[in-house]
This record gives C-alpha cells, structure tokens and sequence, in this order.
C-alpha cells in the first residue's frame, strides 16, 4: 500500500467528522467542521479517507438490507395479495422509465437461458438481438402496486404537490400511467395510452421513424427525433431506452443478478406452468427498480406477468409497477402512427431537430 | 452492441463510483437520495460523454457533474439547508477528485474488519447502518444515551479504520 487509507486525527476532530456522518452536528459545530477542512489540503483528504469508509458501510449494508427485505416479503406476501393493495395514483414519470430493464431483461434473457450456453457471447448475443426484433406485438396493462410512503424525507411530498400545483395552473395536469396500456413491437415501436379521470386519453408513441404525442386537446405533436416524447415511455430517464435495446443489452446484464425464482414459492402462488425469473440489481449505481420478477411459459417464452419493484425515486413516482400481459393480437399496420390515434382535423405541429 | 464510447465512459464510471458516491454522501445523509443522486450522476455522464476532454482527469470531470446534481438537488428541497458552503464543497471535490485507487484499495477488508468487530459494536453497526438509524433512535433502543451511542459510532469508524490499514499493509507484505 503506497499511501495511508486515512489520517490519523485528533479525537475532537474525529468526534466531530464521525457526527457529522450521523447528521448530529448543529450550525456551530458544522462551521467547526468545515473551517478545520478548509484549514489545509491535507485534513480535506483526512475527511476525505473517512467519507469512503462511512460510504462503503452505507454501501455494503443498503445492498444487504434490500436482499433480504425482497426475500422475506417475497416469501410473505403472496402475488395475489399484493395485487389487492393496488392504489390507484397518479404517478411521475420517472418510475415508469424502469420497465424499460425488466422488458430488456425478458426479450434477452429468458431466450439466453433456454438456448445453446456453449455459443460463444458474441454469437449469442446477435441471436438474442435478433429475437427481439422478431418480437411480436404484446399490449400490457400497467399498475402501480404502492406509492412508497417517504418518512425519511417528508419535503419529496412537497416538492411534488408544488408541482402538481403548478401542472393544474398550467392546465397541463400529468396524465396518469396507473391503469394506461402499453403496445409494443419488435425494438422501436410503441404506443402509451393513459387516461385522465374524465375519460379523455393523453397517448404518446412511436413508429421507429418519427415520435408523436396527442395530448385530448391542442395541436397534435410529431417529431423526427424518436426519443423526443419518451418522457412518458419506460426508459427515458433511467439510462436504459427502450428503444435501443441493442445499446443497452449489455449495460442491462452487467447491473442484474438473474436468478430462477423458488419453485415452492412459485407453486403456493397457483401459477402451475410458469416460471419466475428473478433479477436483483447488483449496485446502486445502475439505474432501473432494485428488484425485478418475470413470470413467463417456458416451452413458448410468453412473458405473463413483470414485476417491477424499489423504483427510483428522485422524482416522485410509485415505489412498485405491474405489467399485464393482456393481448398478443398483432396490431393493425398503422397502428403505431400518430393518425390512427386522432381525428383528421386536428392541427398537427411538426418539428424537425 | 453498445458502442465504444460508452463502454469507455462505463469503464472510466466504474473507477470513479466510490469517490463520487462518497463526496454525495459526505453531503446528502439520506441513503436513499444518496442512491438516487449517484443515478442522476451515473445518467448525466453516459448522456454528456461525448464532451468529456479525455486529456483530463474523469474523476475531477465526474465530480463536477455531481457536484451540479447536488447543488440542483439542494435547490429543489429549499426547506433542506447545504451542509457545507462552497470552498468546503470545491475543496471536497478537489480532494475527492485526488482520490487515488491505492487509498480505495484497502476499503476491501471492511467487511472482514466487520466481522471482528464485538458483538455489542456489530449491534451498534447494524442499527446505523442496516436500520438507518440515527444515534438518538438507537440509544432509545438499546436503553442508552445518544452521546454515548455517538461516541461508539466514532469508537467504531476509528477501529475499522485501523484495522483496513493493518490488513492492507500486512497484504501488502506478503
């Protein structure tokens, strides 16, 4: 070792540094604090070397707490009973962007785990792009299970009911993704579809070369970027578009842990036939829900149920997301372009980037 | 296929994550913010890589991005005071950004010091630590006084501390 981990300090010091990382210190003390860092470079790397070592205690046990939390409501909270906690919330959206990983997650992985493991990663990762563009046309249901209540920072509260505020002012009040429906097909094709309280639809969507929202009044939106309305679509902010499934394949199996789900627990929940797959993020530093559950047919690879569970929440949104597979039906041609989804006299704005 | 670049900018992000992470926490204490902040770190880097200047430091460049995130985040939650002022925050990120990956190195003996640890430090460690709890919450818990429970914490720190170094030299050695 060329260099020590951290200085030694004076006790007083070390006091003062180590409350700080409980957050015991008050304004006095943190002037303290900050005037004995600033008083030289070296004791700025003295604190430096503590902050690791709090952040790697932090680190450590944040994964170990999440493991064995999902695994002991797993086990005590059957399927059908979390689906009877249903809320029904607006919610950001943010959240929605992470089921971006879980159908990444059920394009690539179910296919890898039932095919040839001797093929070499390169060949077998063409295979698994390849099945993904050959996907079929599927139409999910969309349910947000549990808004986390947030005790440890009451002000996220705030911040949101400021926002909504000023949404309503603006007469532009988000549509809700609790309860919309989600087509998608092959690697860039979608169609979101929510709906406000009073019935009106709000539905953002994709044909691979243009984007377009069509809000229930105003101007018809279109776009040459496709990811320029994505911020209703899962993916957007979660480093994990979509849309780009070979970009982020990848990235996509770097931050999982994959793991077939207990069959004993499988069988309790009455879902002869199907098989779970689990995926746990191994760090924080990946994006996406901590935890994932995908219940799919193994002989046809038909992905019945996803599961989406500890979404992020920097900016608001539920803390659990449940897709439904609902159809398989193909989808007409024009499904996936805007004028299907409006009447003819709408007013359409086009905008080139 | 992901792409060159961000494998590269993956590849520089690996080796930076532990410094970014501390020099988020050392000034955000809720956990789950902390996590939620290194994301919006992590998203912002992929998306702006291709600005980075590859001529110099991507830990300097990769605080400086979560320096903004936090200084947004702050922003966002007026209600919530800075803890540091900005020379305590630029000298930080100067002596996070300075973080060599020898002075990292030895943080893998942490669980193994853990686990040396006496039954009545692990207890204390598990409760800050696993359970979020704060000194007040624990010295409730365990029938004892936040000061004393404070003074265990630092008690804690200064002999994990020690005992990463003793077994990274004696690593070293072999």
């Amino acid at each position: 070792m060329n260099e020590s981990f951290a200085e030694d300090l004076p006790i007083e010091i070390e006091s003062l540094v180590s409350r700080h990382f409980d957050g015991e210190l008050d304004h006095e003390e943190h002037q303290c604090l900050q005037k004995w860092i600033n008083a030289r470079p070296e004791n700025a790397k003295a604190y430096v070397g503590l902050a690791l070592l709090h952040d790697r205690l932090l680190e450590a046990n944040n994964q170990a707490t999440e493991q064995r939390v999902d695994r002991v409501e797993k086990s005590l909270k059957p399927f059908s009973a979390r689906k009877k906690n249903q809320k029904h919330l607006s919610w950001a959206i943010g959240a929605l962007s992470s089921i971006a990983a879980l159908l990444l997650i059920s394009l690539f992985v179910i296919p890898m785990l039932q095919g040839t493991p001797a093929l070499a990663a390169e060949t077998q990762l063409e295979q698994l792009i390849e099945v993904a563009r050959k996907s079929l046309d599927r139409t999910y249901l969309i349910t947000s299970i549990e808004f986390r209540g947030n005790k440890r920072n009451g002000s996220k509260w705030n911040r949101k009911a400021v926002q909504e505020q000023r949404n309503r002012r603006h007469g532009r009040q988000q549509a809700p993704v609790d309860g919309a429906l989600l087509h998608v097909r092959g690697e860039n094709s979608y169609v979101l579809i929510r709906r406000f309280e009073n019935g009106d639809e709000f539905v953002t969507g994709s044909d691979g070369q243009t984007s377009w929202s069509v809000p229930p009044k105003g101007r018809v939106q279109v776009s040459d970027n496709v990811e320029r309305f994505r911020g209703e679509m899962p993916g957007n902010q979660h480093a994990i578009p979509f849309i780009t499934l070979q970009d982020d394949l990848k990235q996509i199996r770097g931050a999982y842990n994959i793991q077939w789900r207990d069959s004993e627990l499988a069988s309790e929940e009455s879902r002869s036939g199907q098989h779970c797959l689990v995926a746990e993020k191994k760090s924080a530093e990946h994006r996406g829900p901590k935890y994932i559950e995908i219940w799919f047919d193994m002989e046809t690879g038909t992905i019945f149920e996803m599961l989406l569970d500890k979404l992020p929440q920097a900016k608001g949104g539920p803390k659990t997301v449940l897709l439904e597979l609902l159809d398989q039906s193909e989808m007409p041609d024009d499904f996936f372009q805007h004028t299907t989804h409006h009447d003819s006299n709408r007013r359409v704005s086009y905008q080139n980037e | 296929m992901i792409d060159k670049q961000t494998e590269t900018a993956m590849r520089h992000w690996t080796l930076a994550q532990p410094a970014v992470s501390a020099f988020i926490a050392s000034q955000v204490h809720d956990v789950r913010q902390r996590d939620d902040l290194l994301q919006e770190v992590a998203v912002a880097i992929l998306e702006n890589y291709s600005r980075f200047d590859d001529s110099l430091s991507f830990k300097s460049w990769a605080i400086g991005i979560a320096r903004n995130q936090t200084r947004n985040y702050f922003r966002n939650f007026k209600n919530k005071p800075l803890l540091f002022d900005s020379e305590t925050v630029e000298n930080l990120a100067t002596a996070f950004a300075d973080v060599s990956p020898q002075s990292i190195e030895p943080l893998d003996f942490l669980n193994e010091c853990v686990d040396e640890l006496n039954s009545k430090a692990k207890q204390l460690c598990d409760l800050r630590y696993e359970k979020d709890l704060k000194p007040a919450a624990i010295a409730e818990k365990l029938g004892m006084t936040a000061n004393s429970v404070s003074k265990g914490l630092q008690r804690i720190r200064s002999s994990l501390k020690r005992c990463i170094e003793q077994k990274a030299i004696a690593g070293g050695a072999q």
